[in-house]
């Protein structure tokens, strides 16, 4: 069973806004200092469900692939720490500003050069641009089906079962390989890596593809069909009010004839 | 100005917020040309939809099945060759929008919450970014269709119109880009009033800390005539259906108030509940996150303050 995860490294959705800034040139948001970033979470959700997966396969092999600019080198490589074996990269300040398009144009062409796989597991989307975009975009280029927002999949006889979130609710599903996947968190927490896989990932050298090895037609692959014009951080002119009391009786009795007399209830 | 709107409902409800797609598309253009591609929902509320065509398949025994959709919006995308598809955002435009816009090569907007500028050769869209902290403008080439999805609540519901115009019924095409089928669908809807119909949401979050006191706002929201909401930590704590998930991976809600204890504001939180008129916010934190956004703040115990609040909603009801 060959088994990729494509990843990508953003500034830490948790982060709040005061802590972030905008590159204006480069139209990203980045931390500012001394706040890292890491690996998109929804992504690490899906390295842990490659990860249960492969437990089912007594020769199986996860390869992690990621396309940027700048990584951060024990951040991109977490998922080695957490058990996966390979981990490919392309990086270029080419990079740097692409829309989904060129960006899933890009890793198929990566996982083609270092698959085929069985399964290509991806994060429902980043927490960066949630886009939600590029898993579908490779589904279409590599012609292989994908099914969203999946909690589990299982060897069944000739089959996989694949438990798939919907609004309220979940599906089961019965599919053939190959298939693209996404993930999100109901797929369960990453697990840690341990001190074994730590030490694993220290000595992992990254496997790096150069973006001229790649065959890229720069009319076709490299064309963004929407551009990024500007980013920003909305005016937020809110001015609250904090309810005041004795205690919180008080403060309760407060916060009724405040909504009263604002006509809010 | 030629548009295809995709309309996607289970199984004989509807989704209101597909009223908001039409108020986009005024804002594109008074003078469209519209075409309604309706799949499912009830055919008395179809029919009044302001299109100049309107097809529909009732989606009976077929909920569900994205790719025989795509399919068969792939050959209007054909035949129509629109100047704009429109999608609004719920799991069937979630799935079926990327997937058509990739197939045809054309340029995909998702989540777009406001309309910049327009000339003939361009096109200009907000949408937000970073779990809705931050806002991006995009710029899209009107050379081929554009494929757009409309965020939830940032744009106004229309009017239904008062005459029923004529549907025609179309039946599915079979897509061949699948290789999996649907075993079962387990639906666990929330119970009692839905998140989105809400004119009052009460929501907890960690800070409640543990099934018993969350159960506290079931019984507050009772007494609010409201619906449950919960942010992530508790849904993943267990001690709510992830249906009451409030927030960019679940529910997008508009109510006149809503009530949060216990919920720090995380950006994936706020995104879902930013279109609230008046969020009132209980934290012991004074800076939590959410007291940016809220009109009223009560810096206190949320589990302590609850009681009190219960108590003394009683007594004046």
């Amino acid at each position: 069973m060959k088994i990729c995860v494509c990843i990508k490294e953003v500034p830490d959705s948790d982060t709040p806004p005061d802590k972030l800034s905008i590159d204006k040139e480069k139209l990203k948001i980045t931390p500012t200092e001394n706040i890292s970033s890491t690996v998109n979470t929804f992504d690490l959700n899906a390295v842990e469900l490659a990860l249960k997966f492969s437990e089912n396969f007594n020769d199986c092999e996860i390869t992690i692939i990621s396309l940027g600019n700048n990584f951060t080198s024990e951040v991109i490589k977490k998922p080695i720490a957490m058990g996966a074996d390979k981990l490919v990269i392309c990086e270029s300040e080419k990079l740097d500003n692409i829309d989904v398009y060129t960006t899933a144009n890009i890793l198929s062409k990566m996982i083609n050069k270092t698959g085929p796989y069985d399964v290509i597991f991806c994060g429902r989307h980043a927490s960066d641009f949630d886009m939600a975009s590029v898993p579908f975009a490779i589904s279409e280029i590599l012609e292989i089906p994908i099914i969203n927002i999946v909690r589990d999949i299982k060897p069944k006889k000739n089959e996989f079962i694949i438990e798939k979130i919907i609004t309220d609710g979940f599906q089961v599903l019965s599919a053939k390989l190959p298939l693209v996947l996404t993930v999100g968190n109901q797929a369960g927490d990453p697990r840690f890596p341990t001190l074994k896989g730590i030490m694993e990932a220290s000595k992992t050298k990254l496997e790096k593809i150069q973006l001229s090895d790649l065959n890229l037609n720069s009319n076709d692959d490299f064309v963004n069909q929407i551009e990024l014009e500007k980013i920003y951080f909305p005016e937020n002119d809110n001015q609250i009010k904090f309810i005041s009391g004795e205690n919180n009786k008080e403060k309760a009795v407060n916060l009724l004839r405040i909504l009263k007399k604002e006509g809010i209830f | 100005m030629k548009i295809l709107i995709i309309i996607n409902n289970d199984y004989e409800s509807f989704d209101h917020s597909s009223l908001e797609v039409f108020n986009f598309i005024e804002q594109l253009s008074n003078n469209s040309d519209i075409t309604i591609l309706a799949f499912g929902g009830p055919k008395e509320i179809i029919s009044r939809l302001p299109g100049n065509n309107i097809f529909y398949n009732d989606l009976k025994n077929n909920e569900h099945n994205y790719n025989d959709i795509a399919e068969t919006i792939n050959l209007f995308i054909k035949e129509e060759n629109p100047d704009f598809l429109l999608f609004q955002k719920d799991d069937y435009g979630n799935f079926i929008a990327p997937m058509l816009a990739f197939r045809n090569k054309f340029p995909y907007i998702p989540d777009v919450k406001k309309v910049v500028s327009q000339t003939n050769e361009e096109i200009k869209l907000i949408r937000p970014i970073h779990g809705e902290s931050a806002e991006a403008v995009y710029k899209v080439y009107k050379k081929s269709t554009i494929v757009i999805k409309i965020r939830k609540n940032s744009f106004e519901e229309i009017d239904l119109e008062r005459e029923m115009r004529s549907i025609i019924n179309i039946s599915l095409s079979k897509s061949n880009k699948t290789n999996y089928n649907i075993v079962e669908t387990n639906k666990m809807t929330p119970e009692g009033l839905q998140l989105e119909d809400a004119d009052i949401v009460v929501s907890g979050g960690r800070g409640m800390g543990s099934k018993e006191n969350f159960d506290k706002i079931t019984n507050l929201a009772g007494l609010f005539n409201g619906a449950v909401g919960a942010s992530k930590a508790a849904v993943e704590s267990g001690w709510i259906l992830p249906g009451n998930l409030v927030g960019l991976t679940g529910k997008s809600i508009s109510p006149q108030l809503y009530l949060t204890f216990g919920i720090s504001g995380a950006s994936q939180h706020l995104a879902g509940c930013l279109n609230s008129q008046n969020i009132i916010s209980v934290n012991t934190d004074e800076s939590a996150p959410i007291f940016k956004y809220a009109k009223f703040g009560i810096v206190a115990d949320c589990n302590d303050f609850m009681d009190e609040l219960i108590e003394e909603l009683k007594k004046i009801k």
